[in-house]
């Protein structure tokens, strides 16, 4: 409960990582506090220095307690109205970043598994190599189709990336004489190597980015 | 099928792009056959089918993201098919870095 009133009290600032605002806020109970006995301590100073005397403060409270608790409750309402502005703007930062976070591990599986690729090719497993291949190929085009913010320039590449795959998944199971497979395996691995090139060149690009969302 | 004015163009300024050195092509596990991206959503890819043999002839192909083929053209529609062809193999392949190498070395040598 504690935990909950120290989010909605302190103002979440635009900042991308918000359990680092739920971290940072975690027992903070000055702002709480400070709402609380803030504006009645502001009251009674006002009043002892009007009046000099506790009866005639208490009588002014007492005939206009309605109007004093209306204006408390209108300072505490927009301040809650801010605060819930803030913590809805960094809570969307932060989606967007774990998004933008599980497509690039997303991109780094990738990569990883056309390195993989370029085993089974070596050790001519035909099969493997479009098997993989064609999962390489339908997380790329996945991660193409939902980074929506990625630079023209990074989904160009994967998008060149997607077709060099899909000519490796293609060409795998093609059906190629026994003479020619040794040209043919090279061909595979030149189109390997430019594929998790390219792929290692979105990852690259895809994690600046994150970086400079971080910041 | 008979190639559009601006299907021309498109063809031409790919040569002319690729002869400037902007446009960055690939070679695909397919033989004989470059692939380049643009926009993030539209590949080109230039193909010689049957290298070497009796008839051979190139073809150049735009499709989108999703592997629809919206274009087709082959040398017959267009002549200059086969110069991007070319025009991408040697870029893909840098050969005229590998020529420029040859040359510089050969120069060298006769100075020397």
């Amino acid at each position: 409960m504690g935990r909950l009133w120290a989010v909605y009290l302190r103002p979440a600032r635009a900042h991308p990582m918000a359990e680092n605002v739920f971290t940072r806020v975690r027992g903070d109970w000055s702002r709480l506090a400070a709402l609380l006995i803030g504006p009645p301590l502001i009251l009674s100073i006002w009043l002892w220095l009007r009046y000099r005397n506790w009866t005639s403060a208490w009588t002014f409270v007492d005939g206009n307690w309605g109007n004093i608790a209306s204006a408390w409750g209108l300072s505490v309402g927009v301040y809650v109205l801010m605060v819930a502005q803030g913590a809805r703007r960094a809570a969307e930062q932060a989606r967007q970043l774990g998004r933008a976070r599980g497509l690039l591990e997303e991109l780094e599986e990738a990569n990883k598994k056309i390195q993989l690729v370029g085993v089974f090719i070596g050790q001519r497993k035909w099969d493997l190599v479009n098997h993989v291949a064609g999962e390489v190929l339908v997380s790329c085009k996945g991660i193409m189709a939902r980074w929506n913010d990625l630079p023209g320039s990074s989904s160009n590449t994967l998008l060149e990336a997607c077709v060099l795959i899909r000519s490796i998944a293609d060409s795998a199971i093609a059906n190629v004489s026994e003479d020619q497979t040794a040209k043919h395996a090279r061909r595979l691995l030149r189109a390997q190597l430019s594929a998790a090139e390219l792929l290692s060149t979105a990852l690259g690009h895809g994690k600046q980015l994150a970086e400079r969302k971080d910041e | 099928m008979n190639a559009s004015p601006q299907d021309i163009r498109l063809i031409d300024k790919l040569i002319e792009g690729t002869g400037a050195g902007k446009i960055d092509w690939q070679a695909t596990a397919v033989d004989s056959q470059y692939t380049a991206s643009f926009k993030g959503k539209w590949s080109v890819l230039v193909t010689e089918y049957n290298p070497g043999g009796a008839e051979t002839w190139w073809s150049v192909t735009i499709q989108d993201s999703d592997e629809r083929e919206m274009l087709r053209m082959t040398e017959e529609d267009y002549l200059p098919v086969r110069k991007l062809y070319e025009a991408a193999r040697r870029s893909a392949l840098n050969v005229d870095e590998a020529i420029k190498d040859i040359l510089k070395d050969l120069e060298d040598d006769i100075l020397f």
